[in-house]
């Protein structure tokens, strides 16, 4: 059997869509956080038998946690977000990552277009004695994520 | 495309992301695929992704540009 092709998260790249349009937002990300989307499950024990009934329900909204290198100017991709958030009952910020990198044939990762909100948004902040990178990170939260393919 | 000539246009069968523009296709929009070599397209086909779009209003040639003269009146 031959081992697997492993990959690591070198090549992989980030979008972001704040209106109707998909940005490539690579340049200033750093960290996509692998979201866990669940599905609750309910169980109840009867005298005849040792182990459970199990019962399934619908599945959980999903939390995907982003994480950027912060820099000046309107033009970073914080700004759009955190425009997102601060306008009135929150607006959508969208998020796509592929994994492999976006090129041909490699499988892509996105939040809902209709349904995805910021709903935590931390600022960049910074300790007088590091020289740690200013970051900041949002969260959003969406329905599902759907899997699609560059091509 | 401008000059008249056929398009290689097809039906998307599962969702994809064109990396011409970076949008996102669903299944049955019709998308142009010229951007890929031969054989990335025929893999893609294989594979489930699209089928051709051939015969459909949306693959025939975009018209040729008009050269500009009004067309005649009626009734005048």
């Amino acid at each position: 059997m031959a081992l697997p092709l492993g990959m690591s998260s070198c090549a992989m790249c980030i979008d972001l869509m704040t209106a109707t349009t998909w940005v490539s937002v690579s340049d200033n990300m750093s960290v996509v956080n692998p979201p866990t989307q669940t599905r609750p499950t309910g169980e109840a024990y009867v005298f005849g038998e040792d182990t459970a009934v199990i019962g399934v329900g619908k599945r959980q909204p999903v939390d995907v946690t982003v994480r950027g290198v912060w820099a000046e100017g309107t033009a970073d991709p914080f700004y759009s977000v955190y425009a997102e958030f601060t306008s009135p009952c929150g607006d959508m910020v969208a998020v796509r990552w592929g994994p492999g990198g976006c090129t041909t044939t490699n499988d892509v990762f996105y939040t809902s277009t209709t349904k995805s909100e910021v709903i935590s948004l931390t600022f960049p902040g910074g300790d007088a004695s590091s020289a740690d990178i200013i970051m900041y990170e949002f969260v959003v939260r969406t329905p599902d994520i759907t899997r699609a393919t560059w091509s | 495309m401008k000059d008249g000539s056929k398009t290689l246009r097809y039906r998307v069968l599962r969702t994809v992301v064109l990396t011409t523009d970076r949008q996102i296709y669903l299944p049955g929009s019709i998308v142009d695929l010229s951007h890929l070599p031969p054989e990335s397209r025929r893999w893609f086909v294989q594979n489930g992704f699209y089928e051709t779009a051939d015969g459909e209003p949306e693959n025939e040639p975009d018209p040729l540009p008009t050269t500009g003269r009004a067309k005649p009146c009626k009734n005048c």
